[in-house]
């Protein structure tokens, strides 16, 4: 089962609930990190000498030689990454989308496989349990959903995986949460991650996934995020409480239920609860 | 008329709360823009009025016309984005728009209908005219929606012959955050005192090197790790950024946002003060280049 860690709002605590979701299961499980353009799971483990493969991606390479400037590969592109200059190609490649387009076009076969680095995917066992598997978009390069899909293909179907999501709910959110089978979204109680929450939900409620939410910085006297999950009809799962101590022991890279029995045991239930009520659903 | 835009690389670290107060504390004729058009948050705080609301279209989606499609197969095969089932329907949601199914499509059984991938806004506020934008669920090309409010800005800053334009940016360092960066002159990344603030912050300090982009940089909730928080503004130093200060961990910031208030209008407290003087090195620092 593939459980995505989402939220809207960025900074609501998704990668510390994707961590200590992951340490806490205390069974094999894979911890995917799709939040490409701001990946942080890795910083809470021991990811020396993890196993590194670049990604690439096409673009196109032109035969200059070949090319008779007759400006079909220009028309094809609907992102204006080749434009026809006195008959020469040029390819602008943070603008290609890797459609091929030009490839199939050319009627002179001057266009062939280039290639471009879009970024690196890392993969290590941290121990007998748990694996992280983590993307990390190049400098410069857009096309983080291409790299997250390629992230969660490298997870084994037959072990529960725990991705942990980028902010928003365009496509780079989009492309995590599609593969998945069920929604933790990540909130905290304030204004900003009430309206952000509503937007994750519309958008678990558009792919049809179930979804569950996770409270962080939960202090007892606030009760909008409850109000509208009420009213929205989706569960609470669990609530973490504000915290200075936690959010200190964050800002070292520490997990955050290393000394915290009671909370490891909280997200070990709320895991539990949610592949029980949700396997083969 | 100068330009600044606040990212941060991480999430969640003080983005809004800035850029809000910074709108609340400059006195002269500006533009605000909220760029982070898929979590747009900006107009809880400043709210705006008299919102003249316009659709953004940009880009299409295939549709397959199954009276003339006779399933040849060649659409599924070439389309890069596994956007078309089996049973020759489109996924709107896998479907990136490339045309290259009705390019090559023999039956021409291949439509690309236009997309609105979203709605923008120009508003008034108190603090002066917002460009902001909702972009829909799912939606694509928040990049060229980010283009489309920072060029709108300008023509408004023109028009009112404003000094500023202030844009709260996206999170990341992919498309929204390039997008809303490049060209620009003024950068404030706001990080936080963690590895994972750091990390990024890295991240998006790269990315406006590469840009060619002058950078600024501010420590958040300083008091939550100093150590992270000496590392940032060494780390600043050596890069050839400026850093320009640290805003303590102050209980009053949640409070006013829970108010929906700006941290500056709402406290006089001791990190109120520190924004508003680093607000004022930040304008200083603007104004010099």
């Amino acid at each position: 089962m593939k459980i995505c860690v989402a939220s809207g709002k960025g900074g609501t605590g998704k990668t510390t609930v994707a961590t200590s979701l992951a340490a806490s299961y205390g069974e094999k499980i894979q911890l995917a990190d799709c939040d490409v353009e701001a990946p942080n799971a890795s910083i809470f483990f021991d990811v020396s000498e993890a196993e590194k493969e670049d990604i690439f991606l096409f673009i196109p390479q032109i035969d200059q030689s070949k090319c008779t400037g007759c400006k079909e590969c220009e028309r094809v592109c609907r992102y204006n990454a080749l434009a026809v200059v006195l008959n020469k190609v040029m390819i602008f490649p943070t603008l290609c989308h890797s459609c091929k387009g030009c490839l199939y076009i050319c009627p002179e076969k001057a266009v062939s496989q280039g290639k471009k680095m879009l970024g690196s995917i890392y993969s290590k066992q941290i121990n007998d349990k748990i694996k992280i598997i983590s993307g990390d978009l190049k400098t410069g390069e857009m096309a983080s959903p291409m790299l997250i899909d390629k992230v969660q293909k490298k997870l084994d179907p037959d072990i529960h995986s725990i991705i942990d999501s980028p902010p928003g709910t365009s496509c780079p959110a989009i492309a995590a949460m599609k593969g998945c089978d069920y929604v933790i979204l990540v909130t905290e109680p304030t204004p900003f991650g009430l309206s952000d929450l509503k937007l994750a939900v519309e958008t678990s409620r558009l792919l049809e996934k179930p979804c569950g939410i996770i409270i962080n910085k939960h202090m007892e006297e606030i009760k909008i995020i409850h109000e509208y999950a009420k009213e929205a009809q989706v569960p609470v799962l669990m609530e973490i409480p504000y915290s200075r101590d936690l959010a200190v022991d964050y800002s070292k890279g520490n997990l955050v239920v290393s000394n915290r029995s009671g909370l490891m045991k909280q997200f070990k239930n709320t895991l539990d609860s949610i592949i029980s009520e949700n396997l083969g659903a | 008329m100068k330009e600044l835009v606040i990212i941060s690389g991480k999430g969640g670290t003080g983005k809004t709360c800035v850029s809000a107060s910074f709108a609340k504390l400059c006195n002269d004729r500006k533009i605000l823009v909220d760029a982070d058009v898929d979590a747009a948050n900006l107009h809880l705080i400043i709210e705006p009025s008299d919102s003249e609301e316009s659709s953004f279209t940009s880009g299409v989606k295939a549709l397959i016309n199954k009276d003339k499609c006779i399933e040849c197969g060649l659409c599924i095969e070439r389309c890069e984005f596994d956007a078309i089932s089996d049973d020759f329907v489109v996924n709107e949601i896998d479907c990136e728009g490339c045309g290259v199914c009705h390019e090559f499509c023999p039956e021409k059984a291949i439509d690309l209908i236009p997309e609105e991938s979203g709605k923008w806004f120009v508003s008034k506020t108190d603090s002066g005219t917002m460009i902001h934008a909702k972009l829909n669920i799912g939606g694509e090309n928040s990049g060229l929606l980010i283009n489309h409010l920072r060029k709108r800005a300008k023509q408004e800053a023109e028009a009112q012959n404003a000094s500023y334009i202030l844009i709260d940016g996206p999170p990341g360092t992919g498309c929204p955050a390039t997008s809303s960066i490049t060209g620009t002159d003024h950068v404030l990344i706001v990080t936080e005192p963690t590895k994972s603030g750091f990390h990024d912050m890295i991240k998006a300090k790269d990315l406006c090197d590469f840009l060619k982009i002058p950078v600024m940089i501010i420590v958040n909730k300083f008091d939550l790790n100093q150590d992270i928080t000496d590392q940032i503004e060494d780390y600043a130093n050596k890069s050839n950024a400026l850093f320009m200060g640290r805003i303590p961990f102050d209980d009053d910031f949640p409070r006013a946002i829970m108010n929906k208030k700006a941290p500056v209008e709402y406290s006089s407290g001791k990190g109120a003060d520190v924004l508003k003087s680093i607000y004022e090195k930040v304008i200083e620092n603007i104004n010099k280049h």
